[in-house]
Protein backbone atom coordinates (compact mmCIF):
# COMPACT_ATOMS: atom_id res chain seq x y z
CA UNK A 1 0.00 0.00 0.00
CA UNK A 2 1.33 3.62 -0.51
CA UNK A 3 0.72 7.09 0.67
CA UNK A 4 -2.24 7.99 -0.88
CA UNK A 5 -4.11 4.68 -0.21
CA UNK A 6 -3.81 4.48 3.05
CA UNK A 7 -4.94 8.37 3.89
CA UNK A 8 -7.67 7.30 1.69
CA UNK A 9 -8.38 5.42 4.53
CA UNK A 10 -8.31 7.92 7.27
CA UNK A 11 -10.88 10.12 9.22
CA UNK A 12 -8.49 12.59 10.44
CA UNK A 13 -9.33 13.73 13.33
CA UNK A 14 -9.61 16.55 16.01
CA UNK A 15 -12.56 15.90 18.59
CA UNK A 16 -10.77 18.28 21.46
CA UNK A 17 -13.06 21.33 22.91
CA UNK A 18 -11.86 24.70 22.31
CA UNK A 19 -10.39 24.57 19.10
CA UNK A 20 -10.46 27.50 17.53
CA UNK A 21 -11.80 28.29 13.56
CA UNK A 22 -8.28 29.36 12.47
CA UNK A 23 -6.33 25.85 13.95
CA UNK A 24 -9.42 24.01 12.33
CA UNK A 25 -9.66 26.11 8.73
CA UNK A 26 -5.37 24.52 8.45
CA UNK A 27 -6.43 21.55 9.56
CA UNK A 28 -8.80 20.80 6.95
CA UNK A 29 -6.51 22.30 4.48
CA UNK A 30 -3.85 19.77 5.47
CA UNK A 31 -6.17 17.22 5.04
CA UNK A 32 -7.28 18.00 2.09
CA UNK A 33 -3.67 18.09 0.94
CA UNK A 34 -3.15 14.57 1.69
CA UNK A 35 -6.69 13.21 0.15
CA UNK A 36 -8.04 11.50 3.43
CA UNK A 37 -11.28 9.97 3.52
CA UNK A 38 -12.81 12.84 5.77
CA UNK A 39 -12.30 15.09 8.40
CA UNK A 40 -13.45 14.49 11.66
CA UNK A 41 -14.89 17.45 13.73
CA UNK A 42 -17.22 18.22 16.75
CA UNK A 43 -20.51 20.01 15.26
CA UNK A 44 -19.73 23.54 15.77
CA UNK A 45 -17.11 23.25 13.83
CA UNK A 46 -19.16 21.93 10.65
CA UNK A 47 -19.48 25.34 8.71
CA UNK A 48 -15.81 26.15 9.26
CA UNK A 49 -14.81 22.70 7.37
CA UNK A 50 -17.05 22.58 4.87
CA UNK A 51 -16.09 26.12 3.74
CA UNK A 52 -12.20 24.17 3.22
CA UNK A 53 -13.50 21.05 1.72
CA UNK A 54 -16.16 21.78 -0.55
CA UNK A 55 -15.53 20.32 -4.09
CA UNK A 56 -12.38 18.20 -2.30
CA UNK A 57 -12.17 14.28 -2.49
CA UNK A 58 -11.77 14.95 1.39
CA UNK A 59 -15.35 15.15 2.79
CA UNK A 60 -16.94 16.16 6.34
CA UNK A 61 -17.47 13.92 9.08
CA UNK A 62 -18.92 15.41 12.53
CA UNK A 63 -19.87 13.20 15.64
CA UNK A 64 -23.48 12.80 17.07
CA UNK A 65 -24.38 13.03 21.18
CA UNK A 66 -20.33 12.65 21.52
CA UNK A 67 -19.08 11.30 23.27
CA UNK A 68 -21.52 9.71 25.72
CA UNK A 69 -24.63 8.79 23.85
CA UNK A 70 -27.22 9.88 26.71
CA UNK A 71 -29.23 11.46 24.90
CA UNK A 72 -32.87 10.86 23.63
CA UNK A 73 -33.66 9.77 20.65
CA UNK A 74 -35.12 12.42 19.20
CA UNK A 75 -32.02 15.01 19.96
CA UNK A 76 -30.10 12.58 18.65
CA UNK A 77 -32.14 12.74 14.93
CA UNK A 78 -32.15 16.46 15.48
CA UNK A 79 -28.37 16.92 16.13
CA UNK A 80 -28.18 14.77 12.86
CA UNK A 81 -30.18 16.93 10.72
CA UNK A 82 -28.77 20.34 11.80
CA UNK A 83 -25.42 19.36 11.58
CA UNK A 84 -26.57 17.97 7.86
CA UNK A 85 -27.48 21.15 7.39
CA UNK A 86 -24.44 23.01 8.15
CA UNK A 87 -22.79 20.38 6.03
CA UNK A 88 -22.19 17.34 7.11
CA UNK A 89 -21.82 14.51 5.10
CA UNK A 90 -20.56 12.02 7.09
CA UNK A 91 -22.34 11.15 10.67
CA UNK A 92 -20.63 9.14 13.34
CA UNK A 93 -23.33 8.67 15.83
CA UNK A 94 -22.48 7.34 19.30
CA UNK A 95 -25.23 4.59 20.12
CA UNK A 96 -26.97 4.77 24.02
CA UNK A 97 -24.64 2.06 25.16
CA UNK A 98 -26.91 2.28 28.82
CA UNK A 99 -29.59 1.49 26.48
CA UNK A 100 -27.95 -1.61 24.99
CA UNK A 101 -26.37 -2.86 27.76
CA UNK A 102 -29.28 -3.26 29.75
CA UNK A 103 -31.16 -4.76 26.72
CA UNK A 104 -33.96 -1.62 25.82
CA UNK A 105 -32.86 -2.46 22.01
CA UNK A 106 -36.12 -0.65 21.08
CA UNK A 107 -34.31 2.78 21.89
CA UNK A 108 -30.96 1.67 20.09
CA UNK A 109 -33.58 1.29 17.00
CA UNK A 110 -35.32 4.43 17.66
CA UNK A 111 -32.24 6.17 17.16
CA UNK A 112 -30.90 4.14 14.42
CA UNK A 113 -33.93 4.97 12.40
CA UNK A 114 -34.24 8.15 12.29
CA UNK A 115 -30.57 9.09 12.03
CA UNK A 116 -29.78 6.63 8.92
CA UNK A 117 -33.01 7.94 7.22
CA UNK A 118 -32.05 11.44 7.86
CA UNK A 119 -28.82 10.74 6.82
CA UNK A 120 -29.26 8.77 3.62
CA UNK A 121 -31.95 11.19 2.37
CA UNK A 122 -29.08 13.60 1.96
CA UNK A 123 -26.56 11.33 0.79
CA UNK A 124 -24.69 11.24 3.59
CA UNK A 125 -23.63 7.80 5.40
CA UNK A 126 -23.64 6.58 8.95
CA UNK A 127 -20.66 5.42 11.42
CA UNK A 128 -22.15 3.72 14.67
CA UNK A 129 -20.10 4.21 17.26
CA UNK A 130 -20.90 1.27 19.20
CA UNK A 131 -17.93 1.87 22.11
CA UNK A 132 -16.61 -1.83 22.34
CA UNK A 133 -14.01 -1.23 25.32
CA UNK A 134 -17.36 -1.19 27.42
CA UNK A 135 -19.04 -3.91 25.56
CA UNK A 136 -18.61 -7.88 26.14
CA UNK A 137 -18.62 -9.71 22.79
CA UNK A 138 -21.84 -10.65 22.87
CA UNK A 139 -23.23 -6.70 23.34
CA UNK A 140 -21.00 -6.42 20.11
CA UNK A 141 -22.35 -8.71 18.31
CA UNK A 142 -26.04 -7.99 18.94
CA UNK A 143 -24.98 -4.00 18.41
CA UNK A 144 -23.86 -5.00 15.04
CA UNK A 145 -27.00 -6.86 14.30
CA UNK A 146 -29.09 -3.71 15.12
CA UNK A 147 -26.58 -1.54 12.49
CA UNK A 148 -27.30 -3.75 10.26
CA UNK A 149 -31.25 -4.17 10.44
CA UNK A 150 -31.25 -0.39 9.89
CA UNK A 151 -28.47 -0.46 7.34
CA UNK A 152 -25.61 1.58 8.92
CA UNK A 153 -22.92 1.74 6.74
CA UNK A 154 -19.89 1.32 8.64
CA UNK A 155 -19.83 0.40 11.97
CA UNK A 156 -17.00 2.28 14.25
CA UNK A 157 -15.16 0.51 17.40
CA UNK A 158 -14.89 3.22 19.86
CA UNK A 159 -15.08 7.26 20.48
CA UNK A 160 -11.26 6.94 21.64
CA UNK A 161 -12.45 9.34 24.32
CA UNK A 162 -9.89 7.97 26.86
CA UNK A 163 -10.70 9.83 29.79
CA UNK A 164 -13.67 7.19 30.04
CA UNK A 165 -12.71 4.47 28.62
CA UNK A 166 -10.90 0.91 29.96
CA UNK A 167 -8.86 0.38 26.85
CA UNK A 168 -8.02 1.41 23.41
CA UNK A 169 -9.49 -0.68 20.25
CA UNK A 170 -7.89 -3.54 19.77
CA UNK A 171 -7.98 -5.64 16.60
CA UNK A 172 -9.82 -8.30 18.20
CA UNK A 173 -12.57 -5.90 17.92
CA UNK A 174 -12.35 -5.10 14.63
CA UNK A 175 -11.66 -8.65 13.46
CA UNK A 176 -15.08 -9.40 15.61
CA UNK A 177 -17.24 -6.75 13.88
CA UNK A 178 -16.08 -7.85 10.77
CA UNK A 179 -17.17 -11.47 11.13
CA UNK A 180 -20.67 -10.39 12.19
CA UNK A 181 -21.75 -7.75 9.70
CA UNK A 182 -22.29 -8.31 5.75
CA UNK A 183 -19.33 -8.26 3.44
CA UNK A 184 -20.80 -4.54 2.28
CA UNK A 185 -21.01 -2.96 5.37
CA UNK A 186 -17.29 -0.72 6.18
CA UNK A 187 -15.73 -1.02 9.45
CA UNK A 188 -13.97 1.96 11.33
CA UNK A 189 -11.08 1.32 13.71
CA UNK A 190 -10.70 3.95 16.12
CA UNK A 191 -9.58 4.85 19.96
CA UNK A 192 -5.83 5.00 20.15
CA UNK A 193 -4.22 4.48 16.81
CA UNK A 194 -1.10 6.31 16.74
CA UNK A 195 1.16 4.51 14.76
CA UNK A 196 1.36 3.35 11.05
CA UNK A 197 2.13 -0.39 12.39
CA UNK A 198 -1.11 0.58 14.06
CA UNK A 199 -3.18 1.40 11.36
CA UNK A 200 -1.70 -1.42 8.72
CA UNK A 201 -2.95 -3.89 11.77
CA UNK A 202 -5.95 -2.84 11.96
CA UNK A 203 -6.82 -2.69 8.06
CA UNK A 204 -5.75 -6.00 8.06
CA UNK A 205 -7.98 -7.04 10.67
CA UNK A 206 -10.43 -5.75 8.27
CA UNK A 207 -10.54 -2.12 9.22
CA UNK A 208 -12.56 0.06 5.77
CA UNK A 209 -11.88 3.19 7.73
CA UNK A 210 -9.18 4.66 10.35
CA UNK A 211 -10.19 7.30 12.69
CA UNK A 212 -7.15 8.67 14.13
CA UNK A 213 -5.71 12.66 14.67
CA UNK A 214 -2.37 11.59 13.97
CA UNK A 215 -3.38 10.98 10.51
CA UNK A 216 -0.22 12.65 9.04
CA UNK A 217 2.06 10.87 10.79
CA UNK A 218 0.72 7.95 9.99
CA UNK A 219 1.08 7.93 6.38
CA UNK A 220 4.38 9.64 6.49
CA UNK A 221 5.64 6.12 8.42
CA UNK A 222 4.88 4.28 5.43
CA UNK B 1 -13.21 28.34 59.26
CA UNK B 2 -13.91 25.12 60.18
CA UNK B 3 -15.71 23.54 57.50
CA UNK B 4 -18.95 20.99 58.78
CA UNK B 5 -20.46 18.25 57.14
CA UNK B 6 -23.44 19.85 55.85
CA UNK B 7 -21.08 22.69 54.76
CA UNK B 8 -19.79 20.31 51.97
CA UNK B 9 -23.28 18.05 52.03
CA UNK B 10 -25.78 20.96 50.81
CA UNK B 11 -23.45 22.20 48.21
CA UNK B 12 -22.74 18.76 46.36
CA UNK B 13 -24.06 18.14 42.98
CA UNK B 14 -23.97 14.26 42.76
CA UNK B 15 -22.83 11.97 39.57
CA UNK B 16 -21.59 8.76 39.00
CA UNK B 17 -19.62 9.97 37.06
CA UNK B 18 -16.79 6.90 37.12
CA UNK B 19 -18.83 4.25 35.34
CA UNK B 20 -19.05 4.39 32.32
CA UNK B 21 -22.32 3.46 30.54
CA UNK B 22 -24.34 1.89 33.51
CA UNK B 23 -27.31 0.17 32.80
CA UNK B 24 -30.79 2.16 33.62
CA UNK B 25 -30.77 0.29 36.91
CA UNK B 26 -27.30 1.29 38.00
CA UNK B 27 -28.41 4.99 37.32
CA UNK B 28 -31.63 4.15 39.35
CA UNK B 29 -29.68 2.94 42.16
CA UNK B 30 -27.49 5.45 42.27
CA UNK B 31 -30.46 8.07 42.08
CA UNK B 32 -31.83 6.04 44.92
CA UNK B 33 -28.70 6.42 47.09
CA UNK B 34 -28.52 10.36 46.33
CA UNK B 35 -32.12 10.32 48.55
CA UNK B 36 -30.49 9.39 51.64
CA UNK B 37 -27.97 12.75 51.54
CA UNK B 38 -29.08 15.95 51.68
CA UNK B 39 -27.00 16.89 48.21
CA UNK B 40 -27.41 20.03 46.43
CA UNK B 41 -28.85 17.97 43.51
CA UNK B 42 -28.44 14.85 41.77
CA UNK B 43 -27.07 14.47 38.32
CA UNK B 44 -27.93 12.76 35.38
CA UNK B 45 -27.29 12.93 31.62
CA UNK B 46 -30.14 13.67 29.84
CA UNK B 47 -31.39 10.42 28.17
CA UNK B 48 -31.52 9.21 32.01
CA UNK B 49 -33.67 12.20 33.38
CA UNK B 50 -37.44 11.09 32.42
CA UNK B 51 -36.71 7.54 34.16
CA UNK B 52 -35.20 9.31 37.14
CA UNK B 53 -36.67 13.08 37.96
CA UNK B 54 -40.19 11.93 39.59
CA UNK B 55 -38.24 9.48 41.90
CA UNK B 56 -36.18 12.63 43.06
CA UNK B 57 -39.12 15.08 42.98
CA UNK B 58 -41.09 12.42 45.34
CA UNK B 59 -38.60 12.83 48.01
CA UNK B 60 -39.01 16.75 47.37
CA UNK B 61 -34.97 16.70 45.69
CA UNK B 62 -33.71 18.71 42.48
CA UNK B 63 -32.24 16.85 39.44
CA UNK B 64 -29.92 18.29 37.17
CA UNK B 65 -28.57 17.40 34.08
CA UNK B 66 -25.47 18.41 31.31
CA UNK B 67 -26.11 20.11 28.11
CA UNK B 68 -23.32 20.16 25.36
CA UNK B 69 -21.88 17.21 27.49
CA UNK B 70 -18.42 17.29 27.89
CA UNK B 71 -17.02 18.55 24.87
CA UNK B 72 -19.03 22.13 24.59
CA UNK B 73 -18.74 21.21 20.88
CA UNK B 74 -22.72 21.43 19.83
CA UNK B 75 -24.30 23.91 17.42
CA UNK B 76 -26.25 26.31 18.95
CA UNK B 77 -29.67 24.95 17.79
CA UNK B 78 -29.00 21.64 18.63
CA UNK B 79 -27.98 22.36 22.28
CA UNK B 80 -31.14 24.85 22.58
CA UNK B 81 -33.32 21.80 21.77
CA UNK B 82 -31.56 19.44 24.14
CA UNK B 83 -32.23 21.86 26.78
CA UNK B 84 -36.09 22.29 25.98
CA UNK B 85 -36.25 18.42 26.15
CA UNK B 86 -34.15 18.07 29.42
CA UNK B 87 -37.18 20.68 30.60
CA UNK B 88 -39.69 19.27 29.79
CA UNK B 89 -38.37 15.82 30.83
CA UNK B 90 -37.87 17.30 34.83
CA UNK B 91 -34.58 18.58 35.08
CA UNK B 92 -34.34 21.12 37.67
CA UNK B 93 -30.99 22.87 37.12
CA UNK B 94 -29.04 22.89 33.05
CA UNK B 95 -25.39 22.66 33.22
CA UNK B 96 -24.66 24.49 29.61
CA UNK B 97 -21.43 24.16 28.08
CA UNK B 98 -20.57 27.87 26.25
CA UNK B 99 -19.39 27.27 22.67
CA UNK B 100 -15.65 26.79 23.85
CA UNK B 101 -14.14 27.11 20.11
CA UNK B 102 -16.12 30.11 19.63
CA UNK B 103 -14.68 31.77 22.94
CA UNK B 104 -11.19 30.59 21.73
CA UNK B 105 -11.52 32.51 18.28
CA UNK B 106 -12.00 35.52 20.29
CA UNK B 107 -16.14 35.33 18.95
CA UNK B 108 -17.81 36.65 22.31
CA UNK B 109 -20.33 38.71 21.84
CA UNK B 110 -21.53 35.37 19.45
CA UNK B 111 -20.58 33.48 22.93
CA UNK B 112 -22.79 36.11 25.24
CA UNK B 113 -25.77 35.92 21.98
CA UNK B 114 -25.62 31.73 22.01
CA UNK B 115 -26.07 31.72 25.42
CA UNK B 116 -29.12 34.20 26.04
CA UNK B 117 -31.53 31.89 25.00
CA UNK B 118 -31.03 29.27 27.69
CA UNK B 119 -31.36 31.89 29.98
CA UNK B 120 -34.81 32.70 28.37
CA UNK B 121 -36.07 29.19 28.80
CA UNK B 122 -35.38 28.78 32.27
CA UNK B 123 -37.99 29.98 34.02
CA UNK B 124 -37.05 30.32 37.46
CA UNK B 125 -34.43 27.23 37.31
CA UNK B 126 -31.33 27.47 37.72
CA UNK B 127 -28.64 27.61 34.94
CA UNK B 128 -25.12 27.11 35.36
CA UNK B 129 -22.79 28.35 32.62
CA UNK B 130 -19.14 25.66 32.15
CA UNK B 131 -16.73 27.85 30.61
CA UNK B 132 -13.66 25.36 30.35
CA UNK B 133 -11.85 26.99 33.17
CA UNK B 134 -8.68 24.84 32.62
CA UNK B 135 -8.48 26.00 28.63
CA UNK B 136 -8.46 29.37 29.31
CA UNK B 137 -5.76 32.43 30.41
CA UNK B 138 -6.89 34.32 33.77
CA UNK B 139 -7.94 37.44 31.50
CA UNK B 140 -10.15 34.90 29.89
CA UNK B 141 -11.82 33.38 32.65
CA UNK B 142 -12.71 36.49 33.86
CA UNK B 143 -13.80 37.68 30.59
CA UNK B 144 -16.38 34.43 30.47
CA UNK B 145 -17.65 35.69 34.34
CA UNK B 146 -18.21 38.97 32.59
CA UNK B 147 -20.35 37.34 30.20
CA UNK B 148 -22.14 35.17 32.69
CA UNK B 149 -22.81 38.44 34.76
CA UNK B 150 -23.99 40.60 31.80
CA UNK B 151 -26.53 37.80 30.80
CA UNK B 152 -27.75 37.19 34.72
CA UNK B 153 -26.43 33.75 34.59
CA UNK B 154 -26.41 33.08 38.20
CA UNK B 155 -23.63 29.98 38.44
CA UNK B 156 -19.89 29.14 36.89
CA UNK B 157 -19.23 26.06 36.40
CA UNK B 158 -15.49 25.82 36.30
CA UNK B 159 -15.05 22.30 33.69
CA UNK B 160 -16.33 19.44 32.78
CA UNK B 161 -14.57 17.05 34.93
CA UNK B 162 -13.49 14.66 32.04
CA UNK B 163 -9.69 14.94 32.06
CA UNK B 164 -10.18 18.27 33.71
CA UNK B 165 -9.07 19.18 37.39
CA UNK B 166 -10.21 22.39 38.88
CA UNK B 167 -7.22 24.27 40.83
CA UNK B 168 -8.08 26.47 43.62
CA UNK B 169 -6.82 29.63 41.97
CA UNK B 170 -9.72 28.80 39.12
CA UNK B 171 -12.43 29.78 41.69
CA UNK B 172 -10.65 32.33 43.72
CA UNK B 173 -9.68 34.19 40.80
CA UNK B 174 -13.76 34.80 39.99
CA UNK B 175 -14.68 34.66 43.77
CA UNK B 176 -12.19 37.36 44.52
CA UNK B 177 -13.18 39.70 41.67
CA UNK B 178 -16.75 39.52 41.61
CA UNK B 179 -17.56 37.78 45.29
CA UNK B 180 -21.15 37.27 45.97
CA UNK B 181 -22.32 38.86 42.35
CA UNK B 182 -21.83 35.11 40.99
CA UNK B 183 -21.42 31.78 42.19
CA UNK B 184 -18.80 29.34 41.46
CA UNK B 185 -19.21 25.72 41.17
CA UNK B 186 -15.85 23.75 41.08
CA UNK B 187 -16.79 20.42 39.18
CA UNK B 188 -13.57 18.47 38.02
CA UNK B 189 -10.50 16.60 40.14
CA UNK B 190 -12.81 16.97 43.84
CA UNK B 191 -12.42 13.37 45.07
CA UNK B 192 -11.60 13.74 48.87
CA UNK B 193 -12.84 15.69 51.91
CA UNK B 194 -9.99 17.59 52.02
CA UNK B 195 -10.34 18.89 48.15
CA UNK B 196 -14.23 19.59 48.90
CA UNK B 197 -13.15 21.78 52.25
CA UNK B 198 -10.33 23.73 50.39
CA UNK B 199 -12.75 24.02 48.02
CA UNK B 200 -15.18 25.78 50.32
CA UNK B 201 -12.48 27.85 51.67
CA UNK B 202 -11.51 28.96 48.01
CA UNK B 203 -14.96 30.65 47.90
CA UNK B 204 -16.72 27.37 45.93
CA UNK B 205 -20.24 27.71 46.25
CA UNK B 206 -21.13 24.36 45.29
CA UNK B 207 -19.07 21.24 44.18
CA UNK B 208 -19.54 18.69 41.49
CA UNK B 209 -18.18 15.25 42.49
CA UNK B 210 -18.56 11.93 41.22
CA UNK B 211 -17.27 10.89 44.68
CA UNK B 212 -20.20 12.41 47.32
CA UNK B 213 -20.93 9.59 49.40
CA UNK B 214 -17.08 8.70 49.91
CA UNK B 215 -16.77 12.81 50.49
CA UNK B 216 -19.40 12.98 53.28
CA UNK B 217 -19.11 9.68 54.76
CA UNK B 218 -15.59 10.52 55.77
CA UNK B 219 -16.44 13.29 57.61
CA UNK B 220 -18.36 11.10 59.88
CA UNK B 221 -15.54 8.60 60.50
Amino acid sequence: MNKNELARYIDQTNLKPGMTEEFITEFCQKAKENHFASVCILPNMIETAAKVLKGSDTKVCTVISFPLGFDRPDVKIFETEDALAKGAEEIDLVMNVSALKSEKYDVVDEELEGVVKASHDKGAIVKLIIETPLLTEEQIVKACELAEKHGVDIVKTSTGFSAMLPRSTSVDDVKLIRRSVKKETGVKAAGGIRTTADALAMIEAGATRIGASAGEEIINGL
Amino acid sequence: MDVKRNDVERIIDASLGATPAPTLQQVEDFVRKTLNYNFATTLTEPYFIKGNAEILHDAGKQLVTVIAYPLGGMTHEAKLYQAKQALRDGADELDVSMDVSAFKSGKYDYVKEELKPFVDIMDGKILKMIYFASLLSEDEQLRAAEIALDLGIPYLKTNTGYGFVTSLDQVSLIKNRYHDEIKVMASGGVRTKEDAIAMVKAGADRIATSSSFKIVDSFDE
